[in-house]
């Protein structure tokens, strides 16, 4: 009665088809790529979907480990996203910096660099 | 970090010097301060010094970094950035005209008459030759102003009423002479005066707000006067509470984000963001659409601002040798004259105020190189047109770094860093600052050299500015600059292309963005249901 995580073997996905929902997730969490992980993650969305409207019901100690797993996912997802927000941040820094270039100001205004100073501290 | 606080404790310790101080009491700090009904503690009066002292910094900054202050111009105006400006006050005469800023330089000082009611400063004040006028007389105020004999010298606390900071010009308003003063009455409601006598024998009195308005006569005046922006300082108020509100409403008036402050996000939910380049050529438009912009206002009204930031900063800076060698950031190899500095090089145990304080310095320093570029830049002909002016310019990056600029240990090194550009340049520096090429003067030679002589010198400013986004740690925006086809200077990015591609990166973070947006609510999705068959 009983399915799992497991039993959702995966079929048409080049030569990774044999892979299952875990071991996308297992695959994608030793991915130290960060761009690499993302890719494998919604690759891995395809069964994640069909998971969810299927509502495979799975072991206790499956859960668990899915769980544990789950969770290293999620931080690796929000540590990535702070990290682009960051990026993002810089990068309109950056972008008002050399919209403000002038010939006659050539130097931007200070506080783009007080900004990037108090960032760089706080870190 | 102790460094910081012990510069902190000063600079309370200052304020609380002044008499107001003892008004706590009465004039709490108000709910908007989240500390009202509280005695403040040491802790939070050591807080608030702090911020208060870093929100001058900001704000004299912002004010000199974007050329508001309008310290100096060139062309029709042939005062330099660093001197003071002599500047006719709104207490005109009847029929007469402002005739807008002139140098106070030795010419300037003496083609102008003291005239009764105008503001000016005095001639005595500023010496002849005078390039760093402005900070001679900061340092005069500063030293009168720190002076506890010396009435007058508060913070005010309550601002309700002085919204106009004597600027706007409330003609209805018969006490507010600020727009139109009377010869009896030279001071507006809310103005301060500082006085400075020019035989140097004693403080002068201080003339406050109305206090001025109706007891000044034209007579004490003589002796040249700096006006500052009135409600910022009254006589009987000196509470931190007072000052950060006055130095929040200068901002409020600059339309100045804070950094790290929620005082400017009226502007932008981005503090510090840069106004718009029609905002900044008309700042006061922005500021306050009341405020005429009459001849010669804005830039009155500004240097009133810088003249009254710098006053309360050089009265907060006004330490004990040593004090301030601890205060200001440490450097690692100061003063070696090596090259080699750049801001990753800023130690990392550096605290806010230490970064604020190297780059109020630096500010400062760049603003020089901001004129000289500019000088270069904006003619074709900068000989005939500018060569005083460049000359000048040249001096002003290289005196200040030298001789008065505090904290030398960074400011030699840059000079030294920048001296050997110059020699590479062919170009020598002299004790002075002053430049020689081939033994020439830089005029001489450039009007000997031509095209070639301009060649050089913008060659030269080129690498000043290259040195400077260096200095102030443009590396960290990828940022660097290199001559265009038109020989002038540009902004590329780190690889060396111009950066048009900056919002396709942007974009493209922002798809990731949105990616990892969606697999995050996915995982939390699992995770829910996950731990819901736990």
């Amino acid at each position: 009665m009983q399915s799992s995580f497991n039993s959702m073997k995966v079929r048409g996905m080049d030569n990774t088809a044999d892979i299952d929902f875990s071991q996308w997730t297992i695959r994608a969490l030793k991915e130290e790529d960060i761009d690499r992980f993302i890719r494998l993650l919604v690759k891995r969305e395809e069964f994640t979907g069909r998971l969810c409207r299927e509502g495979h019901v799975i072991s206790r100690d499956e859960a668990r480990e899915a769980l544990k797993r789950e969770e290293e996912v999620l931080a690796r997802l929000e540590e990535e996203k702070a990290r682009v927000i960051r990026e993002i941040e810089t990068l309109s820094l950056c972008m008002k910096a050399v919209r403000a270039y002038k010939a006659q100001f050539p130097i931007p205004p200070l506080h783009y660099y007080l900004k990037i100073k108090k960032n760089l501290l706080k870190s | 970090m102790l460094d910081g606080i012990y510069g902190a404790s000063f600079f309370l310790s200052k304020l609380l010097d002044n008499k107001g101080c003892t008004d706590l009491q009465e004039h709490p700090l108000s709910a908007e301060d989240g500390t009202e009904g509280y005695d403040l503690t040491s802790v939070t009066r050591l807080s608030y010094a702090a911020r208060l002292k870093s929100k001058i910094e900001y704000i004299k900054n912002y004010i000199i970094t974007n050329n508001l202050a309008d310290l100096g111009s060139h062309g029709a105006s042939p005062g330099r950035y660093g001197q003071v400006i002599r500047t006719e006050q709104a207490a005109l005469p009847d029929g007469e005209t402002d005739a807008g800023p002139v140098s106070t330089g030795e010419e300037g000082a003496e083609a102008l008459p003291e005239i009764p009611g105008r503001l000016s400063v005095s001639g005595q004040t500023i010496s002849a030759n005078n390039g760093d006028g402005l900070q001679d007389v900061i340092e005069k105020v500063a030293t009168y102003a720190g002076n506890s004999e010396i009435p007058g010298f508060r913070i005010k606390n309550d601002m309700a009423k002085d919204m106009t900071l004597g600027l706007s010009g409330n003609q209805g308003d018969p006490k507010n002479t600020a727009e139109r003063p009377s010869e009896q009455s030279p001071g507006g409601i809310g103005d301060i005066v500082l006085s400075f006598p020019s035989d140097k024998e004693g403080p002068a009195p201080i003339k406050t707000g109305s206090i001025a308005a109706e007891n000044s006569t034209p007579d004490r005046e003589d002796y040249g006067i700096i006006k500052v922006i009135g409600p910022l300082i009254k006589e009987e108020n000196a509470d931190l509470a007072g000052a950060m509100k006055a130095i929040d409403r200068v901002a409020e008036r600059f339309d100045i984000g804070y950094p790290d402050e929620g005082r400017g996000e009226a502007r932008s939910p981005e503090y510090g963001s840069r106004p718009d380049d029609d905002e900044i050529s008309q700042p006061l438009l922005k500021i306050n659409n009341e405020i005429p912009l009459a001849e010669g206002g804005p830039s009155r009204v500004l240097k009133a601002a810088v003249a009254a930031v710098n006053a309360i900063y050089q009265d907060g800076e006004t330490v004990p040798p040593g004090v301030r060698e601890e205060t200001a950031i440490r450097y690692p190899d100061a003063g070696s004259g090596s090259p080699a500095v750049n801001s990753e090089r800023l130690p990392a145990e550096s605290n806010d105020e230490g970064v604020s304080v190297f780059m109020k310095k630096i500010a400062g320093f760049a603003g020089h190189v901001n004129e000289l570029l500019s000088l270069l830049n904006e003619s074709d002909d900068p000989i005939e047109k500018n060569d005083g002016a460049i000359r000048e310019a040249i001096k002003g990056v290289l005196i200040p770094a030298k001789h008065t600029m505090p904290s030398r240990m960074i400011l030699t090194e840059i000079a030294g860093d920048i001296e050997q550009q110059a020699v590479q340049s062919g170009i020598k520096i002299n004790e002075q600052g002053l430049l020689s090429i081939d033994g020439k003067t830089l005029g001489r030679f450039l009007s000997s050299k031509g095209d070639e002589g301009v060649s050089i010198v913008k060659s030269f400013a080129n690498v000043l500015y290259d040195r400077m986004l260096m200095y102030l740690g443009a590396g960290s925006l990828g940022l660097h600059v290199v001559n265009d086809s038109s020989g002038r200077h540009a902004v590329h990015n780190a690889d060396g292309r111009i950066d048009t591609r900056l919002e396709e990166k942007r974009q493209e973070l922002e798809k990731k963005m949105d990616v990892l947006q969606m697999l995050i609510e996915r995982s939390r999705t699992l995770k829910d249901e996950l731990a819901k068959q736990l």
